[in-house]
């Protein structure tokens, strides 16, 4: 019942249509090279950096073969941290967008030296929310969710549970003084994701840290 | 508040739909809108009215379809599921297809030709 000057069109792309087609790109490209890409999600303070830095410091392969890109709303002090554990890091600043997308990467990624490289790390703006729908073109998501946020994070923030590859809950160190019922929260996040893996560490002592290796070594290949 | 770079994204794919059908504008967007896509659907509304002013669909009326999560299982069950237990709740199988309510879709444009 179109009036003469009036059309009705169907699209059905997706919203995350254009963002999707350059995540596509950038795993093409980092398949060609046979680099594994992982994007690390959290909250703000849920450990990541020092996740990254304790995955270092565990490291039993060549520093050279890392690379790490951090996204945050300002400063270069999370790339000055993984720089001064001797891997290679670029900063992406954001601004004021909550997330990364897969143009900033695609940019970010040209500044970075990758030949010997075989596992990139891309720490992602820290949010529990935004972040969880933009593809990257990376290969494996980390979801850190920290013990001093509450074991009823990934109740209340499901879509980014949905998301991750592998849930890490960070900073177990600190169970003894928070009222965190790990079990309850095991339970939820593995029925808003069965399939997700879902690892403990402590950066205090690299608990867990081993296994999180093992856990990315088994997906990338 | 990522609902603005969504916004953006729909208008460039509004923006290249009109073009390509030469339209003069846009009277109305419907958007589907997954439960679990990430999106607040009254944040991106207001985020539309914003993003919209100065391109092809300044005129547009927005509509938004809440989609919930569908499921199907190898049991053959097929719909929704219990609160955000992503489990077949007919048998209880983990190994389900998610076939919609994850994401956010361009479904419909009504454009404005020439005369
Ligand atoms: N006790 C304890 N503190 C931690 C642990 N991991 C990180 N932290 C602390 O949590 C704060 C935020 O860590 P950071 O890695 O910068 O978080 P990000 O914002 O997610 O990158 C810092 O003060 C860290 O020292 C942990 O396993 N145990
Ligand atoms: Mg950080
Ligand atoms: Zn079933």
């Amino acid at each position: 019942m179109d009036k003469d000057n009036s059309k009705a069109v169907e699209d059905m792309r997706s919203l995350l249509h254009k963002n999707d087609e350059v995540a596509a790109q950038t795993r093409k490209w980092l398949d060609s090279r046979q680099i594994f890409g992982i994007n690390l999600m959290g909250s703000p303070g849920s450990g990541k950096t020092t996740l990254l830095e304790s995955l270092i410091d565990c490291y039993q392969g060549d520093l050279a073969e890392l690379a790490v890109l951090e996204g945050d709303l300002e400063t270069n002090r999370d790339a000055d941290r993984i720089a001064g554990k001797g891997v290679q890091a670029e900063q992406i600043c954001t601004g004021s967008v909550c997330h990364l997308s897969a143009s900033m990467v695609a940019e970010a990624l040209e500044k970075l030296s990758l030949p010997g490289v075989n596992t990139l790390f891309i720490e992602n703006v820290g949010n529990l929310v935004c972040p969880s729908k933009f593809a990257l073109g990376t290969h494996l998501n980390i979801v850190a969710v920290s013990v001093p946020e509450g074991d009823d994070k990934p109740i209340k923030y499901p879509v980014m549970i949905r998301t991750a590859d592998i849930v890490v809950i960070t900073k177990t160190d600190l169970l003894p003084y928070f009222n965190f019922n790990l079990e309850r929260c095991r339970r939820e996040i593995q029925e808003i994701n069965p399939q997700a893996i879902i690892l403990e560490t402590a950066a205090t002592n690299a608990t867990g840290i081993e296994e999180l290796w093992r856990c990315i070594g088994e997906r990338s290949c | 508040m990522h609902e603005f770079s969504v916004v953006s994204a729909l208008l460039d794919l509004v923006t290249e739909d009109a073009r390509k059908h030469k339209a003069t504008g846009v009277t109305t967007i419907t958007v589907k809108v997954g439960v679990m896509s990430g999106i607040e659907p009254e944040l991106f509304e207001e985020a539309f009215h914003v993003c919209k002013r100065g391109t092809v669909a300044e005129t547009a009326a927005l509509e938004l379809i809440r989609q919930p999560i569908e499921i199907s299982c190898p049991c053959g069950y097929q719909g929704g599921i219990e609160g955000f237990s992503f489990r077949c709740p007919k048998c209880g199988e983990t190994t389900i297809r998610v076939s919609d309510g994850e994401d956010m879709i361009l479904q419909r444009l009504e454009l404005e030709l020439p005369d």
